[in-house]
């Protein structure tokens, strides 16, 4: 089977609507499919990753652990918009997961360099 | 060209899954192939048989079902998007122990693997709506 690099890119928030856990689902299943899957999280998204997040008092099911399940299945290249986590004070050592920060370039290079980009 | 069409904006309150069908439409017209056609989140609802716009209105539901006979299109229902949102074909209906069912071939239910397929197969997998 021909290797196809899926880019995976969330902008919303993660409880506000369904984008988020339907994306990372597509990000599980394209995985088990053995498809390199990157995810990029912009705008309001990097908030998904972060550690201090309560759900359960919205009655939501928890994203950041399945986030942290990611690693397990081969999905390593996880990528933070530098602006949106500016804006939002979020840094790495508050997430479930090693993330890079990229800027608006490494995002046009990423897009370019995926066979597949799905934005959610 | 071999295409594959995702679809994931809402059935009713966005312009995605109409866009994409005249789209696939027109790209069938040109002389490319559709390998799948995957309605993914809100989009589920398109699958709906009971969908009754105004009379003066698209049929969405309608104009992918004939398209879909008309070329023998895949059309692939994500099935854990269309169960929560209460779209579902008999067989479902039976194994959740529900009443009634509201969709049926040329739609189908199947999984995101369907996705990841379509994705691996197809030349392009143009997608609609978010």
């Amino acid at each position: 089977m021909q290797q196809k690099k899926i880019l995976l890119i969330i902008s919303r928030a993660p409880y506000g609507d369904a984008h988020a856990k339907e994306a990372l689902d597509v990000a599980l299943t394209a995985a088990a499919f053995g498809l390199p899957v990157s995810l990029l999280l912009t705008q309001d998204a990097p908030a998904l990753l972060l550690k201090s997040q309560q759900p359960q008092q919205i009655q939501q099911k928890n994203l950041a652990s399945i986030c942290s399940a990611l690693p397990m299945y081969d999905i390593e290249n996880i990528y933070i918009e530098t602006l949106a986590a500016q804006i939002q004070q979020i840094t790495l050592n508050q997430l479930v997961l090693p993330a890079e920060f990229v800027n608006e370039a490494d995002i046009a290079l990423m897009i370019r360099d995926h066979d597949v980009v799905l934005r959610f | 060209m071999l295409l594959s069409i995702l679809i994931y904006g809402s059935a009713h309150n966005s312009q995605s899954a109409h866009t994409a069908y005249r789209f696939a439409d027109n790209a069938l017209k040109a002389g490319h192939q559709i390998h799948r056609v995957f309605f993914y989140g809100e989009s589920v609802h398109t699958a709906s048989v009971l969908s009754a716009p105004p009379r003066d209105e698209q049929n969405i539901h309608q104009l992918w079902k004939e398209l879909a006979q008309a070329h023998e299109l895949d059309l692939v229902v994500c099935i854990a998007a269309a169960l929560k949102r209460g779209v579902m074909d008999e067989a479902e209906a039976k194994r959740h122990e529900k009443d009634s069912f509201n969709s049926q071939a040329p739609y189908e239910l199947s999984g995101l693997g369907q996705l990841s397929e379509a994705a691996i197969i197809s030349d392009r997998l143009v997608t609609f709506g978010a």
